[in-house]
């Protein structure tokens, strides 16, 4: 028996399929952009390519992530707060705080041991703290985004961003070079800003270790030292916690198919 | 001569600009039974607490040098940056030392930080000053009086030194002494503004809310016949006046740009210290003629009604009294109070056909280059007006 | 095929009842203000809290509430208009957006979508919000008229609480005693009448009364189903406890809502059908997305049963007003202090307040909803909620929208919190094995 996890991020979607023994067996990974129902059903397909199955083998198929408003992909919807709160519980098992930095939305949730959400923090309207905020950097230095990590390591002496908007960012980087910064200390700058507003939506429940970092900024290697220097303490990351919000997802579908959890929940579609 | 008058402006810089406050640990250091009390901004009655042996701390904001990392988790988003930064400072553990914080509901923002402080410094005595928004009323003299008697119960109740008549005008002197310097200081700019830069002028200032008032007084004492002395030449400079710092600080950068581009005459600076325009008898009940003075003989600022002085005739009366032939209007970012103001003073600064430059500023900016700009341009069009 | 159990809602007699009454109120109102600038009688603009609806009405001076007028235009669509005309003049984003409604409608004609908008002939705003004396200062500039601030000292820090035999009562007493005694002489000059000593106490009798039947409305919640929702319903109650503060009208209009309330709650009809999630409001609606926004709720059976806003802008009806009408003016100051001061002031210590509300109305979960716009209520939310999650286990929701500026309405990240919020309500229960 099979389930699966489809996250329609806003820049990515993600998808996993899982066995009953919780064991994922496919991922997919396409980037997002115009079309959302058809991203869901590619990154699926491609999930399901890495596996020997079709899609009539899956019993049931939970989305989350933006995209889910928008596709009646799935059978089920749940919030990706719920999903990176369950994830990261599996993957780490001693998880007690997430956080997720997303592409529209950065999300601080703090969970218990079986994953279920006991509060959680999100940034308010604006982008900054969030990924978008790293796009916005990308887009005035013309770097590729993979490659904002890697150079902010190397800064010895990071510049302070004041802005707390996106839309100014662009002029404040513009505003540093002029001024003869470096590259890589406008762009640690960035990193920093992100990092320290992302910590205080942890701060607003109250940092309980082990904190877990998913989403897409995990492979961030800058970022990663960033967030564990201020939690205080390394932070949990691994291959899978790109994927977190849809193994969370996953997760719930099989709720569905073990206990029919979701119409007892009543949870609304 | 110039060396010593660096030395003064070093220390009162030090005092301003160091989130650590190293001039309350050396008061802590000689006074080790010593009670601080902080105080937000705008305006406290200082004497009192300094009348109970207490030393008095100004609330300021700090510019970048101080990060948010706690703050922005216990207040809205959309609230200005002074207030992030005096709770990050508490938060931070930088003022464990005050027994005492006083603050006063000067905004809706600000209204909230003694609910803050309260449920994180439970142990800490968190008190609200209500002074009157119905200033111009009678029974206001009355009202107050009695408010400043019941904060003085409750300094008496943290020091447990008694505040009698005598130790208040004891204290009202050493403020009426800083008061006079400050007009000093101010008097100088408006007259011969080539003497001070804004950036010194304002450090010499600010630190009277930051250092025991004793220490300014002998601080600034000595430096006012220095700057006197100064043989400076005057510069072909636009003389303007700044509006805008009553409570939250332009970054000290920020007022470099201003002083290369003119002679900033008067400000409202840290009003709060100058609120008081003259010296407070001590004759009589020195309590009662503190409480007359904040009322009778007292600034102006946004944050305080008092129908007996409109703000934008205030303003105008700032301007001709300093000469000044501009003024710049300015608002902290997200300053309710501040930003409310500038379109009456767009209205009557237009209608007196006096040139003006509305700007937006907050205490962490970095980048000045288009403050620097807009000011620039402004000072530069009005000098090639003038030719 | 399967038989639907349908719920069979009973056929209430009252129902509609208030519905249809504050909608005649809130009409003749609006009549009342148009006719009084036609006939350029003299109007007072005031606000919901701090009105001194009891002195104005002495001499019956029509009020004009422009926050409540402010609101009205949000829910018709047309916030934005009026808003952007005053951002036209100058006035900045970041400032209060009923100020700015407020400025758009006085520039562009006094055109409010419900009727003429009156200009005031004199002002009557308490320090109990700043804003209120920043825009009752606009008023005066653009019109010269009177401004009385009516300062209220409030509480001095937290747990404080009024002693009647204290100092500080005393002296505050005192100070608010003598100003009302000064509106009233204003409110003569503006009004051109009498002080009726009488007339205030008949006046302060309706309050009391008013008082008592809006403390019962709002316990009607601790039934469940709570029979009203205190967001959608409890802002037309609210509306018309202000609008008619002290008038019989206003008595008879609560008498109305609690009549049929008793009724639904006698039949166990919730406002909401299948209620599941109890929740308290913490700062104000969203009103240019007021459906959407309490849509969001709804699908999730969620219901309103309390709302902080019925606390503080109820004008102390909510804390039991009980005017003493052998001695008016001096009862008027005191009760003023003992009651709609400590709901303002319980604006900033909010955590007591909340954590006494979440346990007499069995509350699942807080929305903390911070609107840009209010600073007053919004901007120690944060603070707040922490505080109760840590201290009294209520979980909170914290969303940010506005008033009445839609710009600042996100409704997929709005939608997003609350779902996550509901879907994390759910696991406490299924954890907690109900």
């Amino acid at each position: 028996m099979l389930v699966s996890g489809v996250d329609v991020g806003s820049t990515q979607t993600k998808a996993v399929i899982m066995t009953g023994d919780l064991e994922i067996l496919g991922r997919g990974l396409c980037p997002t952009g115009a079309k959302l129902a058809e991203a869901g059903q590619t990154a699926f397909n491609l999930a399901l390519e890495e596996t020997e199955f079709a899609e009539a083998d899956v019993a049931f198929v939970v989305g989350t992530g933006y995209g889910r408003f928008n596709i009646d992909f799935g059978d089920a919807q749940v919030t990706e707060i719920s999903c990176h709160a369950r994830g990261a519980v599996h993957l780490f098992p001693n998880t007690r705080s997430v956080l997720d930095i997303g592409g529209q939305d950065t999300k601080a949730i703090k969970v218990t041991a079986d994953g279920q959400v006991v509060d959680f923090n999100m940034n308010d309207k604006c982008a900054a703290g969030t990924g978008r905020f790293l796009g916005a950097a990308s887009d005035a230095l013309e770097l590729p985004l993979g490659e904002l990590g890697p150079l902010a390591l190397t800064s010895k002496n990071p510049v302070k961003m004041t802005t707390t908007c996106t839309v100014f960012a662009e002029s404040e980087i513009l505003g540093w070079l002029a001024k003869g910064r470096r590259i890589e200390d406008v762009v640690m700058g960035v990193h920093h800003a992100i990092a320290t507003r992302s910590v205080a939506l942890l701060r607003r429940a109250g940092i309980e270790p082990e904190v877990t970092f998913t989403g897409g900024v995990t492979r961030n290697t800058a970022m990663v030292e960033l967030v564990s220097e201020l939690v205080g303490s390394p932070v949990n990351t691994n291959d899978e916690s790109h994927y977190c919000g849809a193994i969370g997802a996953a997760f719930f579908a099989l709720d569905q198919v073990l206990t029919g959890a979701f119409s007892e929940r009543g949870m609304p579609a | 001569m110039e060396e010593e008058l660096s030395e003064i402006i070093e220390e009162c810089r030090t005092a301003v600009e160091d989130p650590e406050y190293p001039a309350v640990h050396q008061w802590l250091k000689a006074n080790p039974d010593g009670k601080v009390l902080g105080h937000f901004q705008v305006y406290f009655p200082e004497e009192i607490a300094h009348a109970a042996g207490m030393l008095p701390l100004k609330m300021m904001g700090f510019d970048s040098s101080v990060q948010i990392r706690e703050a922005d988790a216990h207040i809205a988003a959309f609230v200005c940056s002074i207030l992030r930064t005096s709770l990050e400072q508490g938060l931070s553990g930088r003022l464990d030392f005050l027994s005492m914080y006083v603050t006063h509901p000067i905004c809706d923002a600000a209204r909230h930080i003694s609910g803050v402080w309260t449920r994180r410094f439970p142990e800490m005595s968190c008190q609200i000053l209500y002074l009157p928004q119905n200033a111009a009323s009678p029974h206001a003299p009355t009202y107050l009086l009695a408010e400043y008697r019941r904060i003085a119960g409750i300094v008496e109740e943290i020091t447990g030194a008694p505040i009698s008549n005598e130790s208040l005008r004891v204290s009202i002197d050493v403020f009426n002494e800083n008061r006079r310097l400050l007009r000093e200081l101010y008097r100088i700019r408006r007259e011969t503004p080539w003497q001070i830069g804004l950036t010194d002028s304002y450090l010499l200032m600010a630190a009277a809310g930051a250092m025991p008032r004793e220490r300014h007084n002998e601080l600034l004492g000595g430096a006012l016949p220095l700057i006197r002395a100064r043989d400076n030449r005057p510069q072909d400079k636009l003389r303007i006046v700044f509006e805008g710092g009553y409570c939250e600080q332009p970054p000290i950068e920020m007022l470099s740009v201003l002083q290369d581009v003119a002679y900033v005459v008067d400000d409202d600076f840290m009003i709060g210290l100058r609120w008081l325009t003259e010296d407070v008898p001590t004759s009589g009940d020195p309590m009662q003629n503190l409480a007359v003075a904040y009322l009778e003989a007292s600034s102006y600022s946004p944050v305080q009604r008092d129908p007996r002085k409109p703000k934008e005739e205030m303003l105008l009366k700032r301007i001709h009294e300093s000469g000044a032939e501009a003024a710049i209007v300015a608002a902290p970012k997200m300053c309710e109070p501040a930003l409310e103001e500038q379109v009456a003073y767009d209205d009557a600064l237009t209608a007196a056909g006096l040139p003006h430059l509305i700007v937006e500023f907050e205490e962490k900016t970095t980048n000045f280059e288009q403050a620097r700009m807009e000011i620039e341009t402004f000072a530069e069009s009005l000098l090639f007006e003038f030719v | 095929m399967e038989t639907q159990q349908v719920a069979i809602r009973p056929t209430l007699s009252h129902a509609g009842d208030t519905r249809a009454a504050s909608r005649v109120l809130m009409d003749d109102w609006w009549k009342l203000l148009g006719d009084a600038d036609a006939a350029a009688q003299p109007v007072a603009n005031t606000f919901v809290m701090g009105s001194l609806a009891e002195v104005l009405n002495t001499f019956d001076i029509p009020m004009s509430f422009p926050e409540i007028a402010a609101l009205q235009t949000a829910v018709k669509g047309k916030s934005m208009d009026y808003l952007l005309a005053a951002e036209d003049l100058g006035y900045s984003p970041d400032i209060c957006g009923y100020v700015k409604v407020d400025i758009g409608l006085h520039a562009t004609g006094r055109n409010h979508p419900l009727g003429k908008y009156p200009k005031p002939a004199m002002v009557v705003a308490s320090n109990m919000c700043n804003t209120y004396i920043k825009w009752a200062e606009i008023w005066e500039r653009q019109y010269g008229c009177p401004v009385f601030v009516l300062d209220l000292p409030g509480w001095r820090g937290t747990g404080f609480e009024y002693d009647s035999s204290s100092e500080t009562f005393k002296n505050d007493v005192k100070y608010v005693e003598g100003q009302i005694r000064d509106l009233i002489s204003l409110a003569g000059e503006v009004s051109g009448k009498k002080f009726d000593i009488d007339k205030l106490r008949e006046i302060l009798g309706n309050v009391n009364r008013m008082s008592d039947l809006y403390r019962s409305i709002l316990a009607m919640n601790k039934n469940k189903p709570a029979p009203f929702n205190a967001l959608t319903e409890g802002i037309n109650y609210m509306g018309v406890a202000n609008i008619l503060r002290g008038r019989r009208e206003g008595v008879e209009f609560m008498e109305t809502v609690l009549t049929e309330l008793e009724e639904r709650v006698t039949h166990g009809v919730g406002a909401v059908p299948d209620e599941r999630f109890r929740l308290l409001l913490v700062g104000t609606a969203c009103y240019t997305n007021f459906r959407d926004f309490v849509g969001m709720f709804e699908r999730w059976d969620g219901i309103f049963v309390a709302s902080e806003y019925m606390s503080y802008a109820g004008g102390g009806l909510d804390r039991g007003l009980n005017y003493d009408l052998s001695r008016p003016i001096e009862s008027l100051a005191e009760q003023i202090l003992i009651t709609a001061q400590p709901s303002m002031s319980g604006i900033f210590f909010s955590h007591e307040w909340q954590a006494k509300v979440a346990e007499e109305y069995d509350i699942d979960g807080i929305c903390y909803h911070g609107v840009k716009s209010c600073r007053t209520t919004a901007a120690g939310l944060p603070d707040a909620r922490e505080w109760l999650l840590n201290n009294a286990d209520v979980p909170g929701l914290f969303i940010q929208s506005d008033l009445v500026d839609s710009r600042l309405w996100a409704p997929a990240q709005m939608r997003n919190r609350i779902d996550a919020f509901f879907e994390s309500l759910q696991s406490r229960r299924i954890q907690a094995g109900v």
